[in-house]
């Protein structure tokens, strides 16, 4: 599931402005010791980058997963990436089982520790392995989004209706798309937003909701590259977070209030760029204000 | 959780033969209460428990002569792996 | 892997090696420290290491590593993160520092969770077995067990046995740690292939043990503390200086950090990692059965 979406933006069907790429890079060191893994486990990363994300020396990665090999790396690369991730594939899909399996848990523990045992149990494994899961909560409430995201592109892809509607009315459908996914854990999403922005969990809650934004505005019809690709996203990305606070607290039937504010903030950001001159003015006050702090953060984040 | 000591020494005896097994063989182990050990069957060995902790190190086991059992012939014992539902069958 | 694979078969033609003069695997030499000995004769001078040392270890392993092994050992029971209703194995723990330590987080958690009562924990109770090859150590663990209150409601579980043959049954043990055992051991792949059968898939191995440094400066002055100061404490403090010789000696003969995990891999080991404290004077590595 994450690859094929990551094979679609890499795909090669649009491209991205700047550094914005996949490769995201695991900190080496932790707070009081160094840290070595064999593997990485991102969210939509493509399996080869995974190679080039992993630190300290090329020689020893592929051997480690592989139970056939005990000499190291003078097999071809090739061959020891494959085997490598076939086996690497294992255990990933397992997290992912269990993550599944824990999801359905939810609801009644909330986005914890014990959903995610009880997901465990009821995939057959150990609940142990919870302990192997790295931001074990965060974990849950990434994997629920990365299948959000999936199912949304799955969406774009299959339904020929967008293409025929206008832009506003293409990101009002997908938005509210979207965020109906999350309507049946309406009651504990506010936790899973407070998981989201813990500062360890910061960077990758942000990668996603980034590829979400550009899901969203691609389907749209949009592929400039520009100085207005930032203004573009940014302006959406605050559509999308304030959608998704106001029905936090929408208590009217199917979310109706939600849908008319969600609305209504398309038709305001659209409205302002039908004048030129004050898209302009946005592209820059944006591009200076948030774009140098934004390009800033978005390097240091995947630069590690 | 019982607190009458004699029950406790029974309870602790059934306990461990119900999550130990034989280190060699890996079958299941019984009690024996005379003589204070734990009998591996599957190979006829006892090991001995030494102040409730049971000792499992595969040197300390003792090689049961009973009538019934074939331990004693060497040659059987390098068939113990292979055919342990065998020997049971044989020995009954 | 070969390796592995002939050890097993000698050790089924052998295996009548129960009475008083055991016939031996195969008689190639092993270390001793940097001394060369015998297999056979290795696990019984290992044997009376630990036999001598019983009795001091816990104050040996404070003044050598002026009281980091708490810390240590800490990590390691935060990296396992116990659950109520698991079943654990310590191996080589005699003296039950981990077994207890995983005690206090299980009962922690217990209090913390209360409301949210995850179900299996009521089923089944929590077991912690720990295992030693040293009675004299696991004696000391009970009767510090039973000083401290440990274990009263059946959860500490004391075996004797050998880590390269455990008698526990396949697939059944959630977590196994091996902590400052693994070094003492006459053949790693057995203990590592023997972890890997006990556990239940998604159960996770950790092994805390002293290891490689390769930091320049740092590492001459281990070196130093290590052969220097270490073995004048052992004779001070427990009189025994040859132990503890023996101790710092066979840390170095162990195989660094990359090289144990690649063990531990070939022992059918998924997600194999490690994690350096104080810059590899000790290593905790991990792996996930799956």
């Amino acid at each position: 599931m994450f690859r094929t979406a990551a094979n679609r933006f890499l795909g090669g069907a649009r491209h991205y402005n700047g550094n914005i790429g996949l490769r995201f890079r695991r900190p080496l060191t932790l707070i009081t010791s160094s840290r070595y893994s064999t593997t990485e486990n991102q969210p939509f990363s493509n399996p080869h980058s995974i190679h080039d994300a992993i630190p300290v020396s090329t020689t020893e990665n592929p051997s480690f997963n592989d139970s056939t090999s005990s000499t190291s790396s003078s097999s071809s690369d090739d061959d020891s990436r494959r085997q490598s991730s076939k086996s690497r594939a294992k255990y990933e899909d397992e997290h992912a089982r269990l993550l599944h399996a824990s999801l359905t848990h939810v609801m009644k523990l909330g986005w914890t520790e014990a959903a995610l045992m009880a997901g465990a149990n009821d995939v057959g494994l150990s609940p142990s392995i919870v302990g192997s899961l790295s931001r074990k909560e965060a974990a849950l409430v990434e994997f629920f989004m990365d299948e959000c995201l999936q199912r949304l592109v799955d969406r774009i892809d299959t339904d020929e209706t967008l293409k025929i509607l206008s832009p506003s009315d293409c990101i009002s459908k997908l938005i509210k798309f979207r965020l109906e996914m999350q309507a049946p854990y309406i009651s504990i999403w506010p936790e899973a937003l407070s998981i989201q922005a813990q500062p360890v969990n910061v960077p990758t809650s942000f990668k996603q909701r980034a590829m979400l934004v550009d899901e969203i505005w691609h389907a749209a019809g949009d592929k400039a590259s520009d100085i207005d690709w930032y203004a573009k996203r940014t302006v959406l990305g605050g559509i999308y977070s304030t959608t998704e606070i106001y029905m936090l607290t929408d208590s009217s039937a199917d979310f109706q209030d939600t849908w008319t504010f969600l609305d209504a903030r398309v038709k305001d950001a659209f409205d302002l760029k039908k004048t030129i001159q004050e898209a302009r003015y946005l592209a820059e006050a944006v591009s200076v204000g948030l774009g140098n702090s934004f390009q800033r953060f978005v390097g240091k984040v995947y630069r590690r | 959780m019982v607190k009458v000591s004699k029950e406790v020494m029974q309870k602790a005896a059934t306990l461990l033969s119900d999550f130990l097994v034989c280190p060699l063989s890996k079958q299941p182990l019984r009690v024996c209460e005379e003589s204070n050990s734990l009998i591996s069957d599957a190979i006829a060995v006892s090991f001995p428990i030494k102040n409730g902790i049971p000792c499992l190190v595969p040197r300390d086991g003792k090689i049961l002569e009973e009538e019934d059992e074939d331990a004693s012939k060497p040659d059987n014992d390098a068939n113990l792996y292979a055919g342990n539902e065998d020997d049971k069958g044989r020995s009954s | 892997m070969a390796f592995g694979t002939v050890t097993k078969r000698f050790g089924n033609k052998l295996f009548p090696a129960l009475s008083s003069t055991p016939r031996l695997l195969h008689s190639h030499a092993t270390s001793f420290g940097f001394k060369h000995v015998n297999e056979e004769e290795k696990a019984r001078m290992v044997g009376d290491v630990f036999t001598s040392v019983a009795a001091s270890y816990d104050t040996m392993n404070d003044l050598m590593s002026a009281g980091l092994h708490r810390l240590w050992k800490e990590r390691l029971v935060s990296m396992l993160n116990p659950f109520p209703g698991m079943k654990h194995l310590d191996v080589a723990g005699g003296t039950g520092d981990v077994a207890f330590r995983i005690l206090d987080n299980i009962n922690r958690v217990k209090q913390r969770r209360l409301p949210n009562a995850f179900k299996v924990s009521l089923e089944s109770e929590t077991q912690i077995y720990v295992c030693d090859i040293n009675p004299n150590m696991l004696n000391v663990g009970k009767q510090r067990a039973t000083e401290k209150g440990y274990g009263e409601d059946g959860s500490l579980v004391w075996v004797e046995g050998n880590a390269e043959s455990l008698s526990f049954q396949n697939d059944s043990m959630d977590g196994y740690t091996i902590a400052f055992g693994i070094r003492n051991v006459t053949h790693i792949e057995k203990v590592l292939s023997e972890a890997h059968r006990v556990l239940k898939p998604g159960g996770r191995f950790l092994c805390l043990e002293l290891s490689h440094v390769s930091l320049p400066i740092f590492k001459e002055l281990y070196d130093l503390y290590s052969f220097s100061v270490i073995p004048r404490i052992g004779e001070m403090v427990a009189g025994d200086r040859e132990s503890y010789q023996y101790l710092v000696e066979s840390i170095r003969r162990f195989p660094p950090q990359e090289k144990f995990a690649s063990m531990i891999a070939d022992a059918g080991f998924q997600k194999v990692e490690y994690e350096n404290l104080v810059g590899g004077v000790v290593a905790i590595h991990s792996g996930l059965k799956i």
